[in-house]
């Protein structure tokens, strides 16, 4: 019986194609369940949010396509780059983290996009928030992003 | 009739004479005042409106009604759509009042882009080729209202109407009861009223007739130019549109966004 149960749990597992990534949540932050776009996401009462989406890998590509993709999209957008870094999840896969400032109607916003890529998916680790409210909590979410596992 | 004049004529029905006989006594007060009278087609005026022009014999005329239209009045209008090369409306329009005034004509009225002109209606015929020979001409129109037998009936009237102011005159001088020379003197007043306005309108139709308008409008032609030319000359190239990303073909990298992001807390 407990064959039978691990073995539909791994078929389950494949056919879904997509192991939901998770974080631990920063200090000062609190989880929302059910999200309909992410598999996680936090917001602390100042309205920085860290929140984590999984899409297919498709078209299958690597984590320079899809730094750049983004990259492009963004900056199209009127994101203007501050900053580029390469992180590390906790399971072990490389990133890059694309961080942009954004003035929206006289706000400006910092916007953080961490991208990990595997064969399957590409998990992305997003972070923003009012620049001023955004900047004392940038350790927290950092070590956040370094907890990520990607699956 | 020649073919000109046989096709002008033939384009004025008995509907648009009926109309302009109407058109002309509803007008008749301020082209009266705009026109000077003179020369009237075939027709025998009055003394007080009888035109005295001889001069005009000396310009080369072209017929404008037919032989047999000895005894017709007729006003013409025209009407040209005139297409000119681009920037050369200002000197069409020079040119088409140096053929109009050439005429004997004048300028009654006159835009950026189009002119009303009045010619003789001896030289109409001349003068619209003329005009026709300024540009590539998109659209022609000539209407010739036949207004005889209104003039006739207005001379008919102006007559029976002087003779009635005679008869009015003599009675007045004879008369002796004040109430009766009171009575006398305002219809005597009455009768040269209606004289001055009959007067008036036989002026009016005069000078239409012996004056046709032609009314102008330019339009240019669009610039020729040199494709190449055009993108230095007028303005630097536009940018270039912005890179193909993948927005297409993964739709939700348009949905990352800082404002989807923090959105999220709103909902």
């Amino acid at each position: 019986m407990k064959r039978m149960i691990l073995t539909l749990a791994a078929l389950g597992s494949l056919l879904g194609g997509c192991a939901s990534a998770h974080l631990d949540t920063p200090n000062g932050f609190a989880a929302y369940e059910d999200n309909e776009t992410y598999d996680f996401y936090a917001s602390d009462g100042e309205g920085v949010v860290i929140a984590v989406r999984t899409e297919k890998n498709r078209p299958q590509g690597d984590l320079s396509y899809w730094t750049s993709s983004l990259d492009a999209q963004l900056r199209g957008a009127g994101y203007q780059t501050h900053d580029v870094a390469d992180v590390k999840s906790a399971d072990g896969h490389a990133g890059k983290q694309l961080q942009y400032v954004v003035d929206d109607n006289g706000r400006d916003l910092v916007f953080w996009v961490s991208i990990f890529v595997t064969d399957r998916q590409v998990v992305l680790v997003e972070a923003g928030g009012d620049v001023a409210f955004f900047e004392p909590k940038v350790a927290q979410i950092q070590s956040a992003i370094a907890s990520l596992h990607v699956g | 009739m020649d073919d000109a004049a046989s096709q002008d004529v033939a384009m004025a029905g008995p509907a648009s004479e009926m109309a302009s006989v109407e058109a002309a006594k509803a007008g008749a007060t301020p082209i009266a005042a705009e026109a000077p009278p003179t020369a009237v087609l075939g027709s025998v005026l009055p003394e007080s409106v009888q035109p005295s022009g001889g001069a005009e014999r000396a310009l080369e005329e072209m017929r404008t009604t037919g032989a047999d239209s000895v005894d017709q009045m007729i006003i013409f209008t025209g009407q040209l759509a005139i297409e000119v090369e681009f920037s050369a409306t200002s000197a069409a329009i020079d040119d088409a009042v140096a053929v109009a005034v050439g005429a004997g004509g004048y300028v009654a009225d006159m835009t950026n882009n189009t002119l009303r002109l009045r010619v003789p209606s001896k030289r109409f015929r001349r003068a619209m080729k003329q005009f026709e020979a300024l540009g590539d001409v998109t659209s022609r129109g000539v209407q010739a209202m036949d207004v005889s037998e209104e003039f006739h009936d207005i001379e008919v009237r102006l007559s029976n109407l002087k003779a009635t102011r005679s008869r009015i005159a003599k009675l007045l001088a004879s008369s002796k009861d004040l109430a009766e020379i009171l009575k006398v003197e305002k219809e005597l007043q009455r009768v040269t009223v209606e004289i001055d306005r009959i007067e008036g309108r036989l002026r009016l139709l005069a000078s239409q007739a012996a004056f046709s308008t032609v009314a102008i409008g330019f339009s240019e032609r669009p610039e020729e130019r040199d494709e190449a030319l055009v993108v230095v000359a007028d303005a630097p190239p536009p940018p270039p549109p912005p890179p193909r990303t993948l927005g297409s073909a993964a739709r939700w990298i348009g949905e990352v966004r800082v404002q989807a992001l923090i959105g999220q807390t709103d909902s």
